[in-house]
């Protein structure tokens, strides 16, 4: 997962890798002025006996963001649960404030009349047994956008100022007359804020423009060309992917087909100047 | 190795990588300080490590107990597709914490290599059956021979593949050989072995009897001197012969306090009567008589003064002096000639002031300077005496004595023992 979301890999290029061995640390900028510090912990019980004896100090104090993968295939849930209530009594020791993500992956491998099931089923154990902490549960895979929207959610939750951006999309919104605007995270192209004013029938559209996109991105620099921005047009709507602060990317949706390309980009050059001054002024905090 | 002194090595342990369990022991040939759960936990990361310590030497101690290891990891996205595309071994030697790890580093690499490439080949190690049938008594034995043989092993592993280790004994760096070294033989060698010597051992090794030194032995056997020390080195190195001082009458030697060794030991002194008694001679000396001979090698009296006194029939006075310098017994006082010329101390900067001297004045006078300058201090007369052969004749010389050299107004000097 951390190769597919912060380095670039496709899925198919993350069976080439090995295992994790022990813990793994590793730094991403994110939103420019983000470090992102992922601590990734290989899973063989006998580094899982370790961390939470030896190791616990070390690896659970000053945590912002606990992310558990459960496979779903495993034989051993008990021995998975274990593990993960041993996770939740360390974080409960030395990071009490750190938000808790349950991620249920390899869903790809379960038939897909099943996966509702399932994860609700799997939903519910883990909620029970995570009281008194909360945690989120996602159901993922590589190879769908079911992975974006875990790590579009996880990542949410560390953008500085998210209730001030989700403002000032409003406002441009309204301003401009779009249907929907995003706020896409440069590298990764995970979303990290939105603005809808006309209501769609596809909740899982966010993750799906993340996915197409990045695989567009990564097409791209197959034949090392960079991607800069994107129009889509037909009959019904108008959708322009633009750069929009060095660190963020923006996809505007317009369904007025009087409205012509040339005015919401002009719209969106003049947008460019007040988000980037938003960031500033939060890279300042 | 005697059964009551430690093991050369304890035991083998063969760990692999599990992608559900992490490192765990597959076999070990026996128990050790390093077998236990809690104790394999401590070292498991080191045992089997990130990809930075692969192919290192890594080496743990628990107690008593060292631990040698060599982590191999093989990464073949095709054939370990289901193990996470890596295939990640160690097989560690265990060791006694005292004895020199250097010692075995080359064995370990070894067995790491072989294994690897039988794991590549067939499959040795991920194939469970082959496993069980050829690695665990391979291991066995291996630890079994080394232990037996104190240094080596050669054993099958699987079909073809027979796995030769040695163990590497480390030893110091032999010293210079003078021209006026005799070597003399410590221990026994096999002369049936004679053939897989290097060719220049072979030449050299007949003329080694403890009377001759390196000039003579280069004379009498043809060969360059600069090889001979070569040969002599080798053999030094493994602890075949040992160098002593020339015998001669004239020379002086004084008891050493190794004596004390030899008043108690009874198989030493037996040894030494034996060694020491004349040809012809229809009985051994006593023990007594020796031990006398040796101690009047008080204060650094001349060989010949101690003879005269003894009066010893049956004991070669050189084979004495010989045997007991090469144990150690006694220790030869070498005589030091120190010029008093002050000029070979600044021969920088004569030389330098002689730049426009003739032809034939110049060869003459090196040959002064030089064996003034051998007076400095740092030869003694034998080196002198044996410098003395190369300068002054080609034939086969007898030695000379200092005193008879051709040297030129000698200026003062002055003689140190020591």
């Amino acid at each position: 997962m951390r190769s597919i979301i912060f380095a670039n890999y496709s899925a198919k290029d993350t069976r080439r890798l090995g295992a994790t061995m022990d813990v793994e640390q590793s730094y991403v900028r994110f939103l420019g002025n983000l470090i992102l510090n992922l601590w990734d912990c290989g899973g063989q019980e006998a580094f899982m006996e370790c961390y939470f004896t030896a190791q616990k100090d070390n690896i659970f104090k000053n945590v912002e963001v606990l992310i558990y993968v459960f496979d779903v295939q495993s034989q051993e849930l008990d021995k998975d649960l274990h593990y993960y209530q041993s996770c939740l009594e360390s974080i409960l020791q030395h990071s009490s404030h750190a938000k808790i993500f349950c991620l249920v992956h390899k869903m790809d491998l379960i038939s897909e009349d099943m996966r509702e099931t399932i994860f609700a089923e799997r939903q519910n154990i883990l909620t029970d047994l995570s009281k008194p902490l909360q945690c989120s549960c996602f159901r993922t895979s590589i190879w769908d956008e079911t992975l974006y929207k875990a790590w579009s959610q996880i990542v949410y939750q560390l953008v500085p100022n998210v209730k001030g951006l989700e403002k000032t999309l409003t406002n441009f919104a309204e301003i401009i007359d779009a249907d929907e605007i995003l706020l896409f995270e440069k590298a990764t192209f995970l979303v990290i804020s939105h603005c809808t004013r006309k209501a769609h029938r596809d909740p899982r559209r966010f993750e799906k423009i993340s996915d197409i996109i990045k695989q567009f991105k990564l097409s791209c620099s197959k034949l090392t060309a960079a991607f800069q921005s994107m129009e889509v047009r037909n009959s019904t709507f108008a959708c322009f992917i633009e750069l929009l602060t060095p660190n963020t990317y923006v996809m505007v949706v317009i369904s007025d087909p009087t409205i012509s390309s040339e005015v919401t980009l002009m719209n969106i050059r003049n947008a460019r100047k007040v988000f980037e001054k938003l960031e500033k002024d939060v890279a300042r905090n | 190795m005697t059964s009551n002194s430690t093991p050369v090595l304890y035991a083998i342990q063969y760990s692999e990588f599990d992608i559900k369990k992490g490192a765990c022991v597959y076999y070990e040939t026996m128990k050790t300080n390093f077998s236990e759960d809690q104790k394999f936990h401590w070292i498991r990361n080191f045992v089997c490590p990130e990809p930075n310590l692969q192919n290192k030497l890594i080496v743990l101690s628990i107690e008593n107990q060292k631990l040698l290891g060599c982590p191999v990891i093989i990464s073949d996205g095709e054939k370990y597709k289901n193990n996470r595309n890596e295939f990640r071994f160690n097989a560690c030697f265990i060791i006694p914490s005292q004895a020199d790890a250097l010692k075995y580093e080359v064995a370990v690499r070894k067995l790491a290599k072989y294994l690897r490439t039988l794991e590549i080949d067939s499959c040795f190690l991920t194939d469970e059956s082959l496993k069980k049938q050829f690695l665990k008594p391979a291991l066995d034995e291996i630890v079994r021979q080394i232990n037996d043989s104190g240094e080596q092993c050669s054993v099958k592993m699987y079909s073809s593949v027979f796995v030769n280790l040695k163990l590497l004994e480390q030893r110091a760096e032999p010293p210079p050989v003078a021209s006026s070294d005799v070597p003399m033989f410590c221990n026994n060698i096999d002369l049936s072995d004679l053939e897989q010597m290097d060719p220049m051992t072979q030449r050299v090794i007949a003329s080694i009897d403890g009377l001759r030194h390196v000039n003579k032995i280069s004379q009498d056997t043809d060969t360059e001197l600069a090889l001979v020390k070569a040969a002599m080195q080798n053999l030094i190195y493994h602890n075949v012969i040992r160098l002593v001082p020339i015998f001669s009458y004239k020379n002086r030697y004084i008891v050493t306090p190794k004596i004390h060794e030899l008043y108690a030991d009874v198989n030493l002194q037996k040894e030494l009567v034996f060694f020491v008694v004349r040809n012809g001679a229809k009985d051994c000396a006593s023990f007594y008589e020796c031990f006398r001979m040796i101690c009047a090698f008080d204060h650094g009296s001349l060989v010949k003064d101690v003879v005269n006194k003894m009066k010893a029939n049956n004991i070669d006075e050189k084979k004495l002096v010989q045997y007991c310098a090469l144990k150690g017994y006694l220790r030869r006082v070498r005589e030091y000639r120190i010029s008093m010329d002050e000029s070979i101390y600044m021969n920088n900067n004569t030389e330098t002031s002689n730049g426009n001297a003739e032809e034939v004045e110049p060869a003459k006078s090196k040959f002064k300077k030089t064996i003034r300058d051998l007076c400095d201090g740092t030869n003694d007369t034998d080196s002198i005496a044996c410098h003395g052969y190369i300068f002054t004749s080609r034939s086969i010389p007898t030695a000379r004595k200092p005193t008879q050299q051709p040297i030129t107004p000698m200026d003062s000097y002055l003689t140190l023992w020591k």
